[in-house]
């Protein structure tokens, strides 16, 4: 199946692009997140893996937990705010 | 002394004294500079209890030794004080030209103290210093100001100056500096305005002794290649602090409906305010990008409205608004268009108010009106239904010239409330001061920092809400053992500020380089213990002004909202109620006091550098 990723995370470079991943039938939001974790190595990108893991998420806009479902065609938002400053 | 001038300008404007003074030198060790070293100066000369706004209150402009330095990021002052809004102690920090600035005309600080009969300035030229008249200054905006110092100085110039706000004494005004940039928080603009004082101008081009320059210069090179490819360079240069603005709104951190409801219960979500954050606002406003002194980042940046109601003046330089704006003047009270949010910011920057207490004032009124607290008629006939940025700016402008209804919430919304003796339930504040657009119950550590900081409110002081973020969910709103970080993440951000270093940045350099430029600057050694010791005495030196003014704990107030009470009902933090009691005890626990605040007497002997503490809190007679 596939999603869409939607990254709103300060700490990457503007305009970091969405991608669509492919994921085997039955994942959940944390397979989602480590498929991330792929993706940023394949662009180059350093982010810390926690920062990642401890994320804030919503699928198809609604505020969802690590062992959520996902399902083909949905959007997944992963958001991380920056504090301070 | 490397880094360091050496020497500190005190004025008396009441008798037109002027007096370089040396502090000892033990106090730089112990207290580096900023906030630690100005709390430091302010409990030595300044009485205690004394009248906000009276003659021996005094009010600081500190550098830090990074300062002047070059090193990167290395260009924030402080100013200090007591604050007019809760008469504690008071700091705040800004960026620009002006810290360095300090140093270069041949002092690491001007402390002030008196109040002059007439409008006055202080300027400081190569390590002379003098009062001059300020007459003609007073009443001017920031870009009036600026505009007419440059014409008759004649000379390159840094200032830190109030706006009207501070002439008016308003407890929202702030210090700026560069046209924009402000400390601005806590009201220190109010007691500049209270000794007449327009402002302090710096001129001059005096070295500062490095203990290692090629050191130094080596650290800057490997910084500069490590940031080269760091996703954060490119971000803030790009869109600033604005970049914050999306992720932070989707994770419940930002202020919708002053703080009232999450996103998702107003039916609107991050689509509707997709303007106000990046890349948006920069791609259609944004003119050119700036910096501080010494910083590779670059994340400031002029905007210009081009056409419509809100067309900006071409011959202005108009600010983009910082993360914190775009939360209180859009979110906050429902605004989606971004040229409302950069009016009412550049109307605060003209007029020397703090955009924090301004836009959560304006969240406070929003809020009362729409649940019939306030009427039309007390508001001048206004009526801000929420996402009425026609209003907001009505209200903001009445509120900078302190007309009608303005004159009252330019009180803040706390004692606005008062005032009207009404709308408390839906004040947003901790110890009076509006808080910025971080929400504590998404990242409960700002709880402790926004009641218990010596300097009530502020969203810059580290803690535990730092280290929040890197925590699990579950973590997060675990409180049995948050005492070890909420102490760690706290002495971080003492020495940043202490330090002169921004915030924003620090935390992103490599390794141990923010500690290593501290031996290269100074020529004394920071490590972890040194760290550890130096950020408890800081946070000690400046709650220890606190103690002395008499106030403990129970008189650091939150209003029950902040602390989710009762809990909102969707969104991120749905059904969050924070123990702000336990993760205050924590705290105390782990960095030495006893419950009600006071300090334990051996932490306080063996933090060190402290001897004036221990004097007052254990005269030596109760120690025997």
């Amino acid at each position: 199946m596939k999603v869409l990723v939607k990254f709103f995370v300060f700490d990457l470079p503007p305009g970091f692009a969405d991608a669509e991943l492919e994921l085997p039938e039955g994942s959940v939001v944390k397979d989602v997140l480590d498929a991330c974790l792929d993706l940023l190595e394949q662009r180059n990108v350093t982010m810390d893996v926690n920062e990642l893991k401890t994320a804030t998420v919503m699928v198809n806009n609604k505020w969802s937990d690590a062992d959520d479902p996902v399902a083909d065609g949905d959007t997944v938002s992963i958001i991380r705010p920056m504090d301070g400053g | 002394m490397y880094g360091y001038t050496g020497k500190m300008l005190f004025v008396n404007l009441t008798t037109g004294e002027l007096e370089d003074k040396h502090i000892p030198e033990q106090w730089y060790r112990d207290f580096i500079g900023g906030p630690a070293l100005g709390a430091r100066i302010l409990y030595e000369y300044m009485p205690a209890k004394c009248d906000v706004f009276g003659e021996d209150s005094m009010v600081g402009f500190i550098s830090g030794p990074f300062n002047g330095s070059n090193f990167f990021c290395g260009g924030r002052y402080s100013v200090v004080s007591k604050s007019p809004v809760y008469n504690g102690w008071n700091d705040a920090s800004s960026g620009g030209d002006f810290g360095p600035s300090i140093k270069a005309a041949g002092y690491d600080g001007v402390f002030v103290k008196g109040i002059s009969p007439k409008p006055v300035y202080i300027f400081i030229d190569s390590g002379k210093a003098e009062i001059r008249d300020a007459e003609k200054y007073w009443g001017l905006t920031s870009v009036e100001f600026e505009k007419a110092l440059a014409a008759d100085l004649g000379c390159k110039y840094s200032a830190s100056y109030i706006g009207p706000g501070g002439e008016r004494m308003s407890p929202m005004a702030c210090v700026l500096n560069d046209y924009s940039r402000a400390a601005g928080r806590g009201g220190t603009g109010a007691v500049i305005g209270s000794k007449k004082l327009k402002g302090v101008v710096c001129t001059g081009r005096l070295p500062i002794q490095i203990a290692d320059k090629a050191g130094l210069t080596a650290l800057n090179k490997s910084i500069a290649e490590f940031l080269k490819d760091h996703p954060m360079l490119a971000n803030m240069r790009t869109a600033g602090s604005s970049g914050a603005f999306l992720p932070n709104l989707m994770s419940g951190d930002t202020c919708v409906k002053n703080y009232s409801v999450s996103l998702e219960e107003t039916g609107k979500t991050v689509q509707d305010f997709e303007r106000i954050g990046a890349p948006k606002l920069s791609d259609e406003y944004k003119t050119e990008s700036y910096s501080c002194a010494a910083c590779p980042m670059r994340c400031g940046a002029e905007v210009q409205v081009r056409e419509g109601k809100y067309k900006t003046d071409e011959n202005s330089k108009v600010a983009r608004p910082e993360y914190e704006s775009l939360g209180w003047f859009g979110p906050g009270i429902m605004n989606e268009d971004p040229e409302v949010v950069i009016t009412c910011n550049h109307l605060c920057d003209q007029y020397g108010l703090d955009t924090i207490s301004t836009g959560g004032t304006l969240g406070w009124v929003f809020e009362c009106f729409n649940n019939g607290v306030l009427t039309k008629e007390e508001l001048d006939g206004i009526e801000p239904f929420w996402g009425d940025g026609d209003a907001a700016v009505e209200l903001t402008k009445k509120i900078c010239d302190m007309e009608g209804c303005g004159k009252i919430l330019a009180q803040g919304s706390s004692k606005a409330a008062d005032y009207y003796g009404k709308g408390h339930e839906y004040l947003f504040v901790a110890s009076g001061m509006e808080i910025a657009a971080h929400d504590p119950r998404r990242a409960p550590g700002y709880i402790r920092t926004y009641q218990l900081d010596p300097s009530p409110g502020r969203h810059v002081k580290g803690g535990l809400a730092k280290a929040n973020d890197r925590m699990t969910r579950e973590l997060r709103y675990n409180y049995r053992i948050t005492g070890y970080h909420d102490v760690q993440e706290t002495c971080v951000t003492e020495y940043i500020n202490a330090s002169g270093l921004c915030v924003f940045t620090a935390r992103v350099f490599p390794g141990t380089s923010i500690y290593d430029a501290y031996k290269y600057v100074t020529g004394n050694e920071m490590n972890k213990r040194d760290l550890r010791f130096f950020g408890i005495r800081a946070f000690t030196m400046r709650h220890a002004f606190n103690l002395r003014e008499g106030l403990r704990r129970e008189d650091f107030t939150i209003t029950d909202r902040m602390a989710g009470r009762p809990p909102l009902k969707g969104g991120p933090t749905k059904g969050i109620t924070l123990d702000e009691v336990r993760l205050g005890d924590n705290f105390y626990n782990a960095i030495g006091y006893y419950q009600d605040g006071t300090p334990y007497l051996d932490m306080l002997e063996i933090t060190g550098g402290l001897e004036c503490v221990i004097n007052d809190l254990y005269p030596p007679e109760e120690k025997k």
